[in-house]
C-alpha cells in the first residue's frame, strides 16, 4: 500500500511541507478501498413550527411544508426524522440542555449559569459526536486530515457560556466556533499567504544585506555573508513549496464584511463557501455550522421581520403572524442548507467519483422541538446527501427514541462503530436504524 | 582575623612545594625545547618562511598555518624539510622545531592568540532581540515605570453586573486570597489568610464582635466609608484592576482557584488569559501560561462573581520562573496603569556563550530562521493592532497616510536612526505605493525592517560612528534594548557631544528598570545561580527544607542583592560583608530567627551567625551542596572562579564524592581532604578546598552550625593571592574581611560585569581596560551603579575612537 507519506517521498518533498500541499487525497486513496466520507452538522435555534415543518405522513416524501420548501431540489436525497427526543435531564434550562446535550448526549455539570428557570448549570459533561468522530478519523492514516474538524459559526455572540457552545472536545471543554470568515480564512490559508509575503520580502532583504555589507570592515563581512546564504536558502525553500499549489485557487473573500446582524446572509454564504473549499482541499472531513446560538436573537430584517427570533418563538400558537414569521425564519435557515447542498452537488469529488455531496452527510438540527413549549421532544432532524448508505427521499417517524441512538448512527455511518455514546442509559438498542 | 601565614600546615606546605617543583620542572623542559626549536627555526626555516612564519615574497609567500596535528607536522618536517635537504632536520630537532612552530603560529589556537582582539560586528542577542521588539512596539502606546507596590484596585458589587449603583466596597487589596464561606465580602465569615493569626482566633470566639471589628477595619480602608450592604449572599461580584511585575524573563503560569465564576486578563485587554466565567462541575482551579519579559509590569484585570453556589472564595496565584506556586505577593502588584507589552514568543536558539558570556558574534541557520518567524509574528501583531498603534480607523479618509507615517516611525525606531531619503523609499514609500491595502503594506514594511541588518546588527556605523551609534551603544550596554525616545532625541539633537553629556544620559539610564533587570541577570550569572537545578535535600536530615523554602531563598537572595545595588551607596563590598539576610516567617523558623509565622520578607541582621552577604547566603550554600552534606569543593570553586576570578582547569579525572554514610565518623572537611589528597588533585584543590573550608559553619541548607558529627567545626581556610601571599581565613567572617581588603574580588567583578554588559573582549578597547575601570571603581568607593554608567560611557567613546582610527587607516 502506498501511503501519502511514501508518495511525498517519491516527489522528494518533506513531511514538513504537508500542510501546504492541499488535496492529495486522491493519491492517498489510490491504495485503499473505501470512499471518502464527510459529516456536516448545521444548527439553527429556537425550535420550529411543527405544522409548517414536519411532513404529515411517514413514507416517501410528498410536497415539502413551507419551512422545508427550499430543499425541493434535494427531496430525493433527504430524510426527515420525527420522534427523536433529547431525553437528557439534570441541571440547566431547556435551552441550555438543548444545545449542550444535543451533540454530547451527556448531562450538564452543575454550575453558576442561570437560565430562565430550572437550576443553574455549567458545561456539558461529555464530548460531542462530531469531535468523537473526528478523533476516530484522525487516528487512522487513511482518514487523517490537516484539521480533523472545523467549527464554523455565523454571528455567535462574543461570550463563552452554555448557550453559545455546541461542540465539546471533552467534559468541560467547549469549543468556540469561528464566526469570523476572515479568521477562518487565516486558519485555512494563512500559512500559504505568509509564505507568499515572506518570499516577496526576502529578495529585498538580500539587496539590503548587500548594501550594508559595504559599510562594514572586511573582517566583519563574513557574518553578513553567512546570513545572506541562509536568507537565499530560505527563499529557495519557500518558493519550492509554493509551486506545489492547491487543487483550487485560494478563495477571495469580499473585504470588510463586519460581523453584525444585518450581514448574516453575507456571512453565511462566506462561511459555507469556505467550508466547501476546505472539503475540496481535504483539510477536514467533519464540520459544523452554528447559526447564532441557543436562544439566538437574529433579527431577519432582510425578510422584513423586525422582531428578534427568540422573542418571536415564545409567541403562542394562536399568534398566526408570529407563526408565519417563524416559518419564514426557519425556511431561511433551510435555504442555507440548500445552498450548502447545492455547492457540494456542483463540485466534483476531487480524485473520486460523482459530486462531493455524494460523499457528504449533512445533518440539520435545533436545540428545541418547538419554541413556545420549550420541549426537547421531537427535535428537528433533517439528513441530506449521500453519506448514509440508505434509501433517501423519505419521512421517518419514531416512537420517542432517545437521540443518543441517532448520535450512534452518525458514528457508525462514519465508520466509527461504538456501542454507547454520552449517557449509556439512552443507548439501549444501539444505533437507530434508518433503513 | 587576617594575618600573614608564618608557619604553615606541614602537609599543605609539602604538597604545595611538590606541585611547585613539578610545575617548574615541566615548564623548564618546555622552555628549553622551545628555545632549541626557535633557534633551529631561525637558522633553517626563516629565510624562506619568514621570521614568524609569515612567508617571504621571493621564496615561499604563503603564511604557515593549518590544522595538521603536531605529530603530522613533525613527520612532514622529518620527511620534507628543509626543501631538498630533509636530512638536516630530523629526530629531536625536528620535534623541537615542530613544537615551536605549532605553538608560535601554526596551530589554529596560535592563530587566534596572534590575532589582536578587536570589536566584532555583533547581531542582537536573544535577550536584546526580545527587549528591542517589545520596546519598539510598546513605545507607540506610551510608557510607564514601576514605582510602587500598592496592590490591586478592588471593587465589590452586590449583583452579577458591574453597575455603579450596585457598588458596595471600593478599596485596594494587597493580594487576592479571600474565602467568604457562605457569606459575602467583608462579612463575618470572610477569611483573609494573610491576616495575622490572632484575628482568626478571635473570630472563632465571637463572631459578632469580629463582625463589628471587620466593618470598622473596612471603613478605615475606604476613603468614603460606605455601609457594606450586600443584599444577598447568593449573588455578588468583584473586579480587580492594576498591574503585575515580572521579576525575571520566562513563562509565568497564572493560577486562579475559585468555586465560582471568574475571568483573568494579563497583558491583553481584549482576550482573557483564563475564562472560567461559567462554573461547571467540580472544576475549581484554572491555569494558563504567558511569556513575560523580566523587569517590566503588565496590565492585569480579574472579574469574579458568585451565583447560588454554596460558598465563595478566590485566590490569584502564579508560578514564576524558578519559584513555586504561590499567591501573587503584594510586592509584585500595583494599581498603576501599564501599556500592553508585545512579547515575542518565537523560540530562538541560544546565543554563543563559549567565551563565558553570551554574545552575538556568530550567526546560524536556526537563528536566521528564528528572526524570520519572529519578524512575521511581530508584523502580524502590528497589523492586528494597527488602528491603535497608528492612531487611525479603517474608515478614516487619511488612513493610508496615517499608517504610512506610523511605518516610517517604526522603521526609524527599529534602525535607531532617522531614515535617509533612499532608505525611506526602500523600506516604506515604495511598498505603500505598490500595495493597495495599508495592512498589507504594513506587514511587508515591518517584515523587511525586522529582517534588515540595520535592525538585527549592533552599531556597524555607516562611515562615522555618530551620536546615534553612541546612543545605541549606551542602551544596548545598559538595557539590552533600543534607545528610548529621550535618548534618541538627545542624539538627533547632537546633545551627546562630550563625555559629561554621555555620562548624564548613562546615569539616568542606570536607574531605569531595564538596567535593573539586566543587572539582576548579571548578578545571577556572577553568583552562578542562573542555572541552579531544582535542589532537594535529604528528608530525614532536613525535613523542613522543601521546594517552597528553596523558592523563598531565591527571593531572599534577590531582595538582598537588589537592595544593596540600588541603595544610595551601591557598595560592592556590602554584597560580600553584610550580616543582613532577608527572611519571611517560613525561613525565620528554619534559620533560627523568631518571626511571626506569616511574616513577610524583611531584612534581619544576624551578627551571631557570622554571616557575610552573598557568600554565606543559604540559597548559595544549599545550591553549592549535596543533599546530606555541605560541599566545600563547590563552594570553593565558586569563590575561586566567580568571586576571585581565578582560572581553574577541569578536573583531570572524574571522581564521585565519598559517601558520608561510609565515613560516619569523619567531618565533611576530613572527607574532602581525604578524597582530594592525590597529587593530581592538589594543584587545584589546595586553592579550592582552602577557600571552601572557610564556609564550613554552614550546613547543606546554609544553617549556621558549630558542630558536625559531635565535633567542633573547623572553618579555617587558606588562600594564596595572585601576588603570592598566603593568607589564613578564619571562617566566613575571615573570608569576607580578606575579600573586602583585597583588590582581587572587585577586579574580578569588573571583568565579569564588563563581559556581560559590553559583550566584547575587554582587550579590544585597551590592553588595561579592566585595570582602568577598576581604578575608577575604587576611587568611587566601589559604587556599582557609578561603575555601570562609567563603563557604558567609556566604552562608547572608545568604540567611537576605534571607528575613527579604522576610517583613517582605510583612507590612508
Amino acid at each position: 500500500m502506498t501511503t501519502r507519506r511514501d508518495f511525498l517521498k517519491h516527489l522528494g518533498l518533506s513531511v514538513a511541507a504537508l500542510p501546504f500541499l492541499g488535496n492529495l487525497s486522491s493519491l492517498a486513496l489510490a491504495g485503499t478501498a473505501g470512499r471518502k466520507q464527510r459529516l456536516v452538522i448545521m444548527f439553527s435555534p429556537n425550535g420550529v413550527v411543527p405544522t409548517t415543518f414536519w411532513p404529515d405522513e411517514a413514507g416517501a416524501l410528498g410536497e415539502l411544508k413551507p419551512s422545508l420548501a427550499p430543499l425541493a431540489p434535494f427531496k430525493d436525497r433527504m430524510l426527515t426524522l420525527h420522534g427523536v427526543c433529547d431525553k437528557i435531564r439534570g441541571d440547566g434550562d431547556n435551552h441550555m440542555r438543548g444545545i449542550g446535550c444535543l451533540l454530547t448526549g451527556s448531562e450538564l455539570f452543575p454550575g453558576n449559569i442561570q437560565g430562565g428557570s430550572h437550576t443553574p448549570a455549567g458545561w456539558s459533561s461529555g464530548i460531542s459526536i462530531d469531535q468523537e468522530i473526528a478523533r476516530a478519523l484522525q487516528a487512522r492514516e487513511e482518514t487523517r486530515t490537516r484539521f480533523g474538524s472545523l467549527e464554523f459559526g455565523v454571528v455567535v455572540p462574543d461570550r463563552a457560556d452554555t448557550w453559545t457552545r455546541m461542540c465539546y472536545a471533552g467534559p468541560n471543554q467547549p469549543i468556540a466556533p469561528i464566526d469570523d470568515p476572515y479568521q477562518m480564512f487565516a486558519k485555512l490559508y494563512g500559512q500559504l499567504q505568509d509564505r507568499a509575503k515572506l518570499t516577496s520580502v526576502l529578495d529585498d532583504v538580500q539587496a539590503d544585506l548587500a548594501k550594508v555589507r559595504s559599510f562594514v570592515s572586511a573582517q566583519d563581512r563574513q557574518l553578513l555573508d553567512e546570513q545572506t546564504t541562509f536568507v537565499r536558502e530560505m527563499e529557495q525553500q519557500l518558493s519550492a513549496t509554493q509551486n506545489t499549489s492547491l487543487n483550487h485557487p485560494v478563495p477571495e473573500l469580499e473585504p470588510g464584511v463586519r460581523e453584525d446582524n444585518d450581514n448574516i446572509p453575507k456571512l453565511s454564504k462566506m462561511q459555507i463557501d469556505l467550508m466547501v473549499h476546505s472539503f475540496q482541499a481535504d483539510f477536514t472531513r467533519v464540520a459544523s455550522l452554528q447559526f447564532t446560538n441557543s436562544v439566538g436573537q437574529a433579527r431577519m430584517k432582510w425578510l422584513e421581520i423586525d422582531e428578534t427570533h427568540h422573542t418571536l418563538s415564545h409567541e403562542p400558537d394562536s399568534n398566526e403572524d408570529a407563526q408565519a414569521k417563524l416559518t419564514k425564519i426557519n425556511a431561511w435557515y433551510c435555504e442555507q442548507l440548500a445552498y450548502l447542498a447545492k455547492r457540494l452537488a456542483e463540485t466534483p469529488e476531487p480524485g473520486g467519483e460523482g459530486s462531493m455531496l455524494d460523499n457528504t452527510l449533512i445533518v440539520w438540527t435545533n436545540e428545541l422541538g418547538k419554541g413556545n413549549s420549550h420541549t426537547l421532544d421531537n427535535i428537528p432532524w433533517v439528513c441530506l446527501g449521500g453519506g448514509l448508505n440508505v434509501e433517501m427521499g423519505r419521512a421517518l417517524k419514531f416512537k420517542s427514541e432517545p437521540h443518543n441512538r441517532l448520535l450512534l448512527t452518525l458514528a457508525h455511518t462514519m465508520g466509527h462503530e461504538i456501542d454507547r455514546f454520552g449517557n449509556a442509559d439512552y443507548c439501549g438498542g444501539g444505533p437507530l436504524v434508518l433503513s | 582575623m587576617l594575618r600573614q601565614r608564618v608557619v604553615g600546615d606541614v602537609r599543605f606546605a609539602l604538597t604545595l612545594m611538590l606541585v611547585a617543583l613539578s610545575a617548574l620542572a615541566s615548564s623548564n623542559r618546555a622552555v628549553a625545547e622551545d628555545e632549541l626549536g626557535a633557534k633551529l627555526y631561525q637558522k633553517q626555516c626563516a629565510s624562506c618562511h619568514g621570521a614568524k612564519g609569515e612567508g617571504t615574497a621571493d621564496n615561499y609567500p604563503d603564511p604557515l598555518f593549518g590544522d595538521r596535528s603536531l605529530v603530522e607536522l613533525t613527520r612532514y618536517i622529518v620527511e620534507s624539510m628543509p626543501e631538498g635537504e630533509p636530512e638536516l632536520c630530523v629526530g629531536e630537532e625536528a620535534a623541537a622545531v615542530a613544537r615551536y612552530m605549532y605553538d608560535a603560529f601554526y596551530s589554529p589556537i596560535a592563530q587566534a592568540r596572534l590575532k589582536p582582539a578587536r570589536l566584532q560586528l555583533s547581531r542582537l542577542t536573544v535577550r536584546q532581540y526580545a527587549n528591542s521588539v517589545a520596546d519598539l512596539v510598546t513605545g507607540f502606546r506610551g510608557e510607564n515605570r514601576w514605582k510602587k507596590s500598592d496592590g490591586l484596585k478592588a471593587e465589590y458589587y452586590k449583583s452579577r453586573r458591574f453597575g455603579k449603583e450596585d457598588l458596595v466596597i471600593s478599596r485596594n487589596d494587597p493580594q487576592v486570597d479571600f474565602s467568604y464561606a457562605d457569606g459575602t465580602p467583608a462579612g463575618p465569615r470572610e477569611v483573609k489568610p494573610e491576616a495575622p493569626p490572632e484575628a482568626k482566633a478571635d473570630e472563632k470566639k465571637d463572631e459578632k464582635a469580629e463582625d463589628k471589628k471587620d466593618e470598622k477595619a473596612e471603613e478605615k480602608k475606604d476613603e468614603k466609608p460606605k455601609e457594606p450592604t450586600f443584599d444577598n449572599p447568593d449573588e455578588f461580584s468583584a473586579r480587580w484592576n492594576g498591574s503585575v511585575f515580572a521579576p525575571e524573563t520566562g513563562d509565568y503560569e497564572f493560577i486562579v482557584e475559585t468555586e465560582n465564576g471568574m475571568r483573568l486578563w494579563v497583558n491583553d485587554t481584549s482576550t482573557p488569559l483564563i475564562d472560567a466565567w461559567v462554573k461547571s462541575g467540580n472544576d475549581n482551579r484554572y491555569t494558563a501560561s504567558v511569556r513575560l519579559l523580566g523587569g517590566r509590569a503588565y496590565r492585569l484585570r480579574m472579574e469574579f462573581f458568585k451565583f447560588k453556589e454554596k460558598s465563595a472564595s478566590i485566590r490569584l496565584k502564579w508560578r514564576a520562573p524558578h519559584h513555586v506556586e504561590e499567591v501573587i505577593p503584594a510586592r509584585y502588584l500595583s494599581t498603576d496603569w501599564f501599556p500592553t507589552t508585545f512579547v515575542v514568543t518565537t523560540p530562538f536558539p541560544p546565543d554563543d556563550a563559549s567565551s563565558g558570556f553570551e554574545r552575538g558574534t556568530s550567526v546560524s541557520r536556526e537563528w536566521d530562521e528564528a528572526t524570520t518567524f519572529a519578524a512575521l509574528e511581530t508584523a502580524k501583531y502590528v497589523v492586528v493592532n494597527l488602528s491603535e498603534l497608528s492612531r487611525s480607523k479603517p474608515t478614516d479618509g487619511d488612513r493610508k497616510e496615517k499608517v504610512q507615517k506610523f511605518c516610517d516611525k517604526f522603521v526609524e525606531r527599529a534602525f535607531r536612526r532617522p531614515l535617509s531619503d533612499t532608505e525611506r523609499e526602500f523600506f516604506v514609500n515604495r511598498i505603500f505605493a505598490a500595495e493597495s491595502s495599508p495592512e498589507d503594506a504594513t506587514l511587508r514594511t515591518v517584515l523587511l525592517a525586522l529582517k534588515s541588518p540595520r535592525f538585527l546588527y549592533r552599531e556597524f556605523g555607516q562611515g562615522e560612528f555618530d551620536q546615534l551609534d553612541l546612543a545605541s551603544w549606551l542602551s544596548f550596554t545598559l538595557w539590552d534594548s533600543i534607545p528610548d525616545q529621550q535618548l534618541f532625541d538627545a542624539a538627533t539633537k547632537g546633545q551627546l557631544q562630550d563625555r559629561a553629556a554621555i555620562l548624564r544620559q548613562a546615569d539616568r539610564m542606570v536607574n531605569d528598570p531595564r538596567a535593573k533587570s539586566k543587572m539582576q541577570e548579571f548578578l545571577h550569572h556572577w553568583l552562578r545561580v542562573d542555572h541552579f537545578p531544582d535542589i532537594s535535600k535529604d528528608r530525614t536530615l532536613y525535613p523542613e527544607f522543601d521546594a517552597v523554602v528553596f523558592s523563598d531563598l531565591r527571593t531572599s537572595l534577590d531582595l538582598f542583592v537588589n537592595d544593596v545595588v540600588w541603595s544610595d551607596r551601591s557598595d560592592f563590598h556590602e554584597l560580600l560583608t553584610s550580616d543582613v539576610i532577608y527572611l519571611n516567617g517560613r525561613l525565620g523558623a528554619l534559620y533560627g530567627v523568631e518571626l511571626d509565622k506569616l511574616a513577610e520578607f524583611q531584612p534581619v541582621s544576624l551578627p551571631n551567625q557570622r554571616r557575610s552577604g552573598v557568600l554565606s547566603h543559604p540559597y548559595l550554600m544549599s545550591g553549592f551542596g549535596y543533599d546530606k552534606s555541605s560541599s566545600p569543593i563547590h563552594r570553593g570553586v565558586f569563590l575561586a572562579k566567580s568571586v576571585l576570578g581565578r582560572f581553574i582547569k577541569t578536573p583531570p579525572i572524574a571522581v564521585a564524592p565519598l559517601a558520608p554514610d561510609l565515613h560516619a565518623n569523619m567531618t565533611t572537611r576530613e572527607r574532602v581532604t581525604l578524597q582530594t589528597s592525590p597529587d593530581a588533585c592538589q594543584s587545584c584543590h589546595t586553592m579550592i578546598n582552602g577557600l571552601g573550608f572557610s564556609l564550613e559553619n554552614f550546613d547543606a541548607v546554609g544553617r549556621y552550625r558549630e558542630q558536625e558529627v559531635g565535633r567542633p567545626i573547623d572553618a579555617k581556610g587558606t588562600y594564596f593571592t595572585t601576588a603570592g601571599k598566603e593568607v589564613e581565613l578564619d571562617g566566613a567572617r575571615g573570608l569576607s574581611e580578606f575579600l573586602a581588603s583585597s583588590a582581587e574580588p572587585s577586579h574580578a567583578f569588573v571583568e565579569q560585569l564588563f563581559q556581560f554588559m559590553v559583550k566584547q573582549p575587554a582587550q579590544a578597547f585597551s590592553l588595561d581596560e579592566v585595570e582602568q575601570l577598576h581604578q575608577v571603581f575604587a576611587q568611587q568607593n566601589f559604587n556599582i551603579r557609578k561603575l555601570l554608567a562609567e563603563m557604558a560611557t567609556v566604552t562608547a567613546l572608545q568604540a567611537q575612537e576605534a571607528n575613527a582610527q579604522a576610517l583613517q587607516s582605510a583612507s590612508n
